[in-house]
């Protein structure tokens, strides 16, 4: 198990602990963390399965030394990752506008101004961040 | 673009596993290749070239009007 796995786990159970902790013994009294201890089990459960999925298959590959190779040229296969890049810049363009119609959604439904100010700061970060991330790629090749 | 690599690797008995293998491809790059799907880099356009001993152009046929 590398490090970065065995932090993830660590994490993951860590969360995962609390947010039981929190759930059951401390309860959901506080009515500004009512959500926390989900969040905190959700997340944490997340991590946990991230760090652990990976450590299962770094073990399969070892143990498989034949599919282990075919595995790794699949992963580094150049369609394939253009593939992969394009199903990206798709998937990209397709939440931009996804994100602008729930803003708009939320808007004529009247939402607190708080929920909508922060969705609009999180679109407006994610369309900021494509000329960034394309000045520096311009710089780079 | 336009190519022989089907033809090449026909006539010098060669599957598209063995090949795929070889270069460190997949399977459905050198199927994609083939079939005039995928254009490859021009790293693996090299690849393919020397591993058949050939020029690129040998293997690829470059086409004037593919950008209009």
């Amino acid at each position: 198990m590398n490090k970065k796995n065995a932090i993830k786990i660590t994490i993951g159970v860590i969360m995962f602990v609390i947010g039981l902790y929190v759930l059951l013994v401390e309860g959901i009294s506080r009515d500004n963390l009512i959500s926390l201890p989900f969040v905190l089990i959700g997340i944490g459960s997340g991590v946990f399965g991230a760090g652990m999925g990976e450590v299962l298959k770094t073990k399969a590959i070892k143990e498989d030394p034949v599919n282990s190779k075919r595995i790794e040229i699949e992963q580094k296969d150049e369609r394939n990752t253009a593939i992969a890049n394009k199903a990206r810049a798709k998937s990209y363009s397709f939440t931009i506008i996804l994100f602008a119609a729930v803003i708009l959604l939320f808007t004529l439904l009247q939402a607190d101004t708080k929920i909508v100010l922060v969705l609009v700061a999180a679109y407006i970060a994610s369309v900021v961040s494509f000329p960034i991330y394309y000045s520096k790629l311009n710089k780079e090749m | 673009m336009k190519n022989n690599l089907e033809q090449i690797r026909k006539t010098r008995n060669i599957s598209q596993i063995e090949l795929a293998d070889t270069l460190e491809v997949s399977r459905q790059t050198i199927s994609s290749l083939e079939n005039g799907r995928y254009n490859p880099s021009i790293l693996l356009a090299f690849k393919i070239a020397k591993y058949f001993d050939l020029t690129i152009e040998d293997v690829f046929i470059y086409e004037e009007d593919q950008y209009e």
